[in-house]
């Protein structure tokens, strides 16, 4: 069996962002159950025998922590390459000095917005002008910095503005990424999800600027599943490519697993990182092909996007074994097209 | 580019790593990867390259330095 090349360490669900669209779950876990310095060291080493390569330090918001310039350490002694994923929101000149010393080798800072207005409002706090600011520290450093906005029905206009934001702050990368239908943002869905105009107009400007930035600033760009005529491969398959472990020390396949029903998680403080990879049920649920119904049983696709993701197909289809509903080949197919229809202006409701 | 380093342990291929990916390396791409400083010039770098393989033959070194240079530089590792 491969071992998983990355480990996403969730090390906290506290933040000082209430995104409208959080992919944290609706039930976050409390400082109180937080994993310790020591447990997340262990899972470090534990992965890096494995042979996991990469590492992604995330949240919440995982400056929350006031140990990360220790964890961040503590990776690279065990030869793993450390990506923090950020709002960037407790860290200072002097904080991002001491983590890049450490060792950190990546940072992606997420914005809300190309404007500070409408960042803040999705955000529901004050965080534009202070990434700005910081972004500008990150470029002076040593370290890979990456510009991650996520885009919706609401700010899609701006995407010109966006990829100008990304150049003008020194980011090697700029990642747009579509909001993705889980927790707080399946809650509000039909004030996010843009329209198909939206969506066409905005490949193309995106395949424009790609060609326009080659060399200068790489983008990479998540469409909507919800558009699209087949399923994301998710994760790269279940328990192929990815393990995440939650503040509380759930090893996870994927971060909303927790909504599938029956699936008990193995807590790492209690089972070697090993088997909870290559034996345990959670991890094995879904693996391969044997679980899959029509028509992803046949399909010739399924060794590409593997029936799409497995939380989807619970969510809105009620079946963790279906069809990812997206998939146009899905019986539920239907149930999505119409949620893509108009829908009447909505409030949207802030993470609590 | 910044965010990237070699990995190399006792005995084993390298590996290139990036934000968010690794690359295995073999001896020669990592003879290439050394080479890229910032400075030096492709004409350079097959300079070095034939006095440290002075067996292969100089068009071999050339293509192979210049496929690999292209695909590192489209997954943002190195820039020209």
């Amino acid at each position: 069996m491969n071992p998983p090349l990355g480990i996403i360490a969730e090390i906290t669900h506290r933040c000082p962002l209430h995104c409208v669209y959080c992919s944290n779950p609706l039930e976050l876990a409390s400082r109180k159950d937080e994993l310790a310095t020591e447990a997340w060291l262990e899972v470090f080493r534990q992965g890096a025998g494995l042979g996991v390569l990469q590492l992604f330090l995330t949240g919440g918001e995982p400056l929350a922590r006031n140990d990360l310039t220790q964890l961040v350490r503590g990776a690279r002694e065990h030869k793993l390459y450390v990506n923090l994923i950020t709002s960037g929101i407790g860290l200072n000149a002097a904080r991002l000095g001491e983590l890049v010393a450490a060792g950190l080798d990546h940072i992606q800072l997420s914005f809300q917005d190309s404007e500070a207005a409408p960042a803040d409002a999705i955000a529901g706090a004050r965080a534009h002008e202070l990434k700005l600011a910081l972004a500008r520290e990150i470029a002076q450093h040593e370290v890979a910095f990456t510009v991650n906005i996520v885009v919706h029905r609401q700010n899609l206009q701006r995407l010109p503005q966006m990829i100008a934001m990304a150049r003008d702050l020194g980011a090697s990368k700029l990642e747009i990424a579509h909001v993705q239908y889980y927790g707080w943002a399946l809650r509000n869905r039909s004030y996010l999800l843009p329209t198909r105009e939206q969506v066409e107009e905005s490949r193309a400007l995106i395949e424009s600027a790609q060609k326009r930035l080659e060399g200068q600033m790489r983008i990479e760009y998540v469409l909507p599943d919800y558009y699209a005529k087949y399923p994301k491969a998710c994760m790269g398959g279940w328990g192929q490519k990815m393990i995440l472990i939650t503040p509380a020390g759930k090893a996870l396949p994927c971060h909303a697993a927790e909504v599938i029903p029956d699936l008990e998680f193995d807590r790492v403080c209690e089972k070697p990182l090993r088997w909870i990879w290559e034996e345990s049920e959670a991890f094995n649920r879904f693996r391969g092909e044997d679980w899959m119904q029509e028509p992803c049983k046949s399909c010739e696709r399924r060794s590409h996007d593997f029936g799409g993701c497995r939380c989807q197909a619970f969510l809105l289809a009620n079946d963790a074994n279906a069809t990812d509903p997206v998939c146009s080949l899905s019986p539920h197919k239907e149930k999505i097209l119409l949620s893509l229809a108009p829908a009447p202006h909505k409030a949207s409701v802030h993470r609590s | 580019m910044p965010g990237c380093r070699v990995s190399e342990t006792a005995g084993e291929s390298s590996t290139l790593m990036v934000p968010e990916g690794a690359m295995r390396l073999n001896a020669s791409a990592l003879a290439i990867v050394r080479l890229c400083n910032g400075v030096r010039t492709f004409a350079g770098m097959i300079a070095s390259l034939k006095e440290e393989f002075p067996g292969a033959p100089p068009e071999q070194l050339e293509s192979d330095a210049g496929s690999l240079l292209e695909k590192l530089r489209a997954k943002g590792v190195v820039a020209w």
